[in-house]
């Protein structure tokens, strides 16, 4: 109890931290007036004034800040300085769906890529299999998203869509309230988004459990007479999903922040990723801060819940 | 040249409100040419009482003496003449030495630090120092896995003697190694020692080490000296009854005689330094405790002229070595 | 070559070890670690093996028990389990026995449980391996045997993970567990090395007792000649992969007859030696790359001659037909030049 309220106090506070930095990374910049972003090119002083006043810009920085905060999460009508009129929040919402669908469907493909992966080839060590999973990881690792996305979508929208790929749908995104069009129009980028990680994570999932095989607690496990199957599964590779466990947090939090952006785009899906970065191109802060602020929460949950896992997953950790 | 520890320590790690006291008011002296025994299990605190000794580890209590001087509050710079003179042996020969430095190198090193003579001169000493130790000078080109356990030791023991130290702290020096290469390292101290005038602290868990090479031996438990002693005097009369229980429990090699003792068996295992059993700290796995071993805290008194305990019923007669006849006696009686 | 190291005292070997041989094909060519080792194991019997490191004691019982993971390695010769014949078996002919038949107890208990389980369960997951049992039934079994082998409150324990037990109750419950389907034989591998004296007391006592009760004969692996000489019946020294002393523990320690064993026993501090120089064995153990031809240990040994460049067989030198060394040395001379070394 007192960890769980400890863990969101500091997770109040990195939010927080991160906030004030953006917003004076963005006010301190020099060359950036907002004032000037909103009221268009050209305008005239009196003009700027003018939405100085009503954006509250010539208020002191402390008091914009809270202005904006009040904004995004009381009130939750910031709306976008460049495109007058568009509420951030709103944005956000209907951003976050299809991050959320993409990455989720990508991990559960991903994880089964790693483990099965990294299980068969610390399985068949010293055999031919090893060297061709490794291979194959390596290459899966190594090809940039955009790449293997424009070739997907070559073979599958252009080459040979009337052919063998005559049933992918158009790019695009369909709401889970359609389930079975939903699938199959994330289909394609769940795959290319999860052979970039299930490569990684065989990687390091073999060599967690090539090293979890040397310990003397394996040596055991075959004096006690237990099967070769059931110490790879039962003892290695529980022993190592701590490691993956950890890594898993950190991408699984990072992507639905927005760093799947370069699969959302090629596939054109307009989510997090998307958002953040055409916010980015107009320098259109509150839309920014809320991107941000958003991606932080993801972060600083899924590390939350990576603490939690881990203790589950190693009781050396419970009481330390 | 003497080195006189009063020493009384507090290790505190601090993880929520619990403190180890790994080592928890020790006094003891080590006399000029001698080889002062520590011995105790694992836990007992006589590592970190020897890093304390030369302050590789800040002790947070007591007083260090070392050769007349006060070293306890020495600052870093002050403290380096003082760490010339004093030098330390680590237990594990594969981990204590860097393993991309050369042989040559790691015996000369603190020669470089403190700045003891030229290029030529630093050569010299290495390879006066391998031969010293029974390693061929040309190995100082070499690099420590080329070596085995026991000749690693010998290049620690020659990178401790390089500065001509007076007194050298042995932490565990011979445990990592098998026997035969352990005789040949403790002959080896032995020699070093006869032939330098060396003062030796010796720690060392293994009862039968420690009684081979010491002149006094002090017995460690949860981080106080429980028994300090003669090494004769403390083998065939031990006043402690955890000094007994250790030398119990050391099995007898078959076809020798070995002096009759009576078995004693200690229950359990020794208890956490965090929470520390009140009064004597052994009671709980104590044969022998009574009420006042529960509530009152034994000191170190004097048996004789030569041997301390702390227990409130030592385990000697009247006669038995270095014990002061008549005081058992007098102390019943008062 | 090696002739076989007979008791005579065995009525019906518990497990015949019929020259075995460990190899390791290296790419600076093969290593011997066991070089045709062959001993028996009485029923009820505890062998001692003693050694120092590399002397391929270890290795000799993880060649029998299928232990050996290196793909390089090579197991030759037989051991014979009753009436089983272990070498060669498959890995699932061998389930059979390990853990069962013959369980295993190792040196560092810290490690040699699986961190993330309760001792509890992992004594769980042995008894189920080999025997129908329920979970339930399983579990009161597994807490008897803690209680059995001295660990209080053994109820609330065998929910305990292995790094809340201290060194000491680890290899109880290593112990513990060995016991869990009353194998025929435990091979304790160093139990009391990574121990303090104190415990290994307990554990020694521990060992003899059960051993006693349950029946089982025991293999103990040491390098320790204090341990060797409370525990076991029968000793066989090693060095450098062979067996260089075989027989009783009264005649093998007690009245050795190996310059070898002479060395070992003569490097062991005791009191009478205090502030004495230590007779030691000069040299280092032999590369395993450049093994010595003939006796391996003529190129330490202080009574080298001309007749070592053979290989010694192990025999009887002496009156004890039980007691067997590999020496070229006249047998007769033996005792006086033991008692010369040894004082």
């Amino acid at each position: 109890m007192g960890f769980a309220l400890k863990r969101l106090a500091s997770a109040v506070l990195v939010m927080f931290a991160i906030s004030v930095m953006v917003f004076l990374i963005f006010f301190a910049t020099p060359g950036v007036d907002p004032a000037a972003r909103i009221a268009g090119r050209g305008a005239s002083p009196e003009v700027l004034a003018q939405v100085r006043q009503t954006f509250g810009l010539d208020r002191p920085l402390p008091a914009r800040y809270a202005l904006m905060m009040d904004h995004l999460f009381i009130k939750r009508d910031l709306t976008s300085y460049v495109n007058i009129g568009d509420r951030v929040v709103p944005q956000l919402s209907h951003a976050a769906p299809v991050t959320l669908s993409l990455v989720l469907g990508a991990a559960v493909i991903w994880l089964v890529i790693g483990v099965g992966g990294g299980v068969l080839a610390a399985m068949y060590r010293g055999t031919l299999v090893d060297p061709l999973m490794t291979l194959a990881g390596i290459a899966a690792v190594s090809v940039p998203a955009y790449w293997l996305g424009a070739m997907v979508n070559l073979l599958t929208q252009d080459k040979l869509h009337t052919g063998l790929f005559s049933w992918v749908p158009p790019l695009g995104y369909v709401s889970i309230t359609h389930p079975g069009s939903w699938a199959l129009h994330l289909l394609f980028p769940w795959l290319t988004l999860a052979l970039l990680y299930g490569g990684i994570y065989a990687r390091v999932l073999r060599a967690e459990l090539i090293s979890a095989l040397s310990e003397d607690y394996v040596r055991t496990c075959r004096a006690k007479g237990l099967s070769e199957r059931r110490i790879l599964w039962r003892h290695a590779l529980r022993c190592s999903l701590s490691s993956v466990v950890s890594l898993f947090g950190l991408d699984f939090g990072s992507l639905v922040g927005g760093a799947a952006l370069l699969t959302e785009v090629v596939f054109g899906l307009p989510g997090i990723g998307k958002l953040t970065w055409d916010s980015l191109q107009n320098l259109d802060l509150p839309v920014i801060m809320g991107c941000v602020l958003y991606a932080a929460f993801f972060v600083v949950a899924a590390n939350a819940v990576v603490d939690v896992l881990y203790s589950i997953l190693d009781p050396r950790v419970r009481h330390a | 040249m003497r080195a006189e520890g009063v020493a009384k320590q507090f290790a505190g790690r601090g993880r929520g409100k619990n403190v180890v006291r790994a080592v928890d008011g020790v006094s003891l002296e080590v006399r000029s040419g001698e080889t002062l025994g520590i011995v105790g299990e694992s836990g007992c605190g006589k590592s970190t009482l020897g890093q304390c000794l030369t302050r590789l580890v800040e002790p947070t209590e007591g007083r260090i003496e070392f050769e007349g001087a006060d070293i306890t509050r020495l600052s870093r710079r002050r403290l380096r003449p003082v760490r010339q003179r004093l030098q330390m042996i680590f237990q594990d020969p594969y981990s204590s030495l860097n393993p991309r430095v050369r042989v040559g190198e790691i015996i000369a090193e603190p020669l470089r630090i403190h700045r003891v003579g030229d290029r030529a001169t630093i050569r010299r000493r290495v390879s006066d120092l391998l031969e010293r130790v029974g390693l061929d000078p040309g190995l100082a080109g070499r690099y420590p896995h080329e070596f085995s356990g026991g000749q690693r030791q010998r290049i620690g023991i020659a990178r401790a003697l390089a500065l001509s130290p007076s007194l050298v702290i042995a932490d565990e020096p011979v445990s990592a190694l098998d026997v035969s290469v352990q005789a040949q390292v403790l002959n080896l101290l032995a020699e070093l020692q006869a032939d330098l005038g060396l003062t030796y602290v010796f720690i060392a868990h293994d009862l039968g080490v420690v009684e081979h090479v010491s002149d006094r031996v002090a017995v460690m438990y949860l981080g106080e000296v429980v028994e300090i002693a003669g090494a004769d005097e403390l083998y065939t009369a031990p006043a402690h009854p955890y000094t007994e229980a250790l030398l119990s429990a050391i099995p007898g090699i078959a076809g020798e005689e070995v002096q009759a003792r009576e078995r004693i068996v200690l229950r359990g295992d020794v208890p956490s330094p965090i929470d520390k059993p009140t009064g004597c700290a052994f009671h709980p796995r104590c044969p022998i405790a009574t009420d006042v071993c529960r509530t009152e805290h034994p000191v170190l008194v004097p048996l004789g002229p030569t041997r301390q305990v702390a227990c409130h019923h030592p385990r000697v007669r009247d006669g038995d070595p270095g014990v002061r006849p008549g005081l058992l006696d007098a102390e019943r009686r008062g | 070559m090696p002739e076989a190291a007979t008791s005579p005292t065995a009525e019906r070997a518990l497990l015949e070890v019929r020259d075995l041989r460990v190899t390791f094909h290296t790419r600076r060519g093969a290593v011997e670690a066991v070089n045709g080792l062959s001993f028996e194991v009485a029923s009820g019997e505890v062998l001692g093996i003693v050694g120092e490191s590399g002397s391929g004691k270890s290795m000799a019982m993880y060649s029998m028990m299928g232990l050996i993971a290196d793909p390089n390695a090579e197991v030759t010769g037989s051991a014979r389990f009753e009436s089983t014949e272990l070498i060669g078996l498959r890995p699932k002919e061998l389930n059979r026995f390990r853990g069962s038949q013959i369980a295993m107890i190792f040196q560092d208990p810290m490690t040699a449980l699986t961190p993330v389980y309760t001792v509890g369960w992992q004594i769980v997951e042995m008894i189920r391996a080999h025997e129908q049992v329920g979970r339930r039934a399983a579990w009161d079994r597994a807490v008897e045997l803690l209680q059995e082998v001295g660990i209080p409150d053994a109820a609330r324990r065998a929910r305990s993970y292995p790094h809340e037990f201290s060194g000491g109750m680890r290899q109880r419950a290593m112990i513990a567990m060995s016991l869990a389907c009353n194998p025929r034989l435990l091979i304790a591998d160093e139990p009391t090395t990574a121990l303090d004296v104190t415990t290994q007391r307990q554990i020694l006592d521990l060992i003899r007792r059960l051993q006693g009760s349950y029946g089982s004969s025991v293999i103990m692996i040491t390098h320790d000649m204090g341990v060797i000489s409370d525990i076991a019946d029968r000793v066989i020294v090693m060095y450098a992969g062979r067996a260089v002393e075989v027989g009783e523990k009264q005649a093998t320690v007690g009245a050795a007859r190996h310059p070898y064993t002479w060395g070992l026993l003569g490097a062991i501090p005791r009191p009478h030696t205090r502030k004495t120089v230590l007779p030691t064995i000069p040299g280092l153990t032999p590369n395993p790359h450049a093994m010595p031809s003939g006796c391996v240990f003529r190129t330490r040994c202080a009574w080298a001659m001309d007749e070592c460049t053979q290989t010694p067989p192990l025999l009887a030198t002496g009156s004890d037909l039980g007691h067997l060394d590999a020496c070229w040395l006249p047998g007769e001379e033996r005792d006086e030049l033991r008692k010369a070394t040894l004082r």
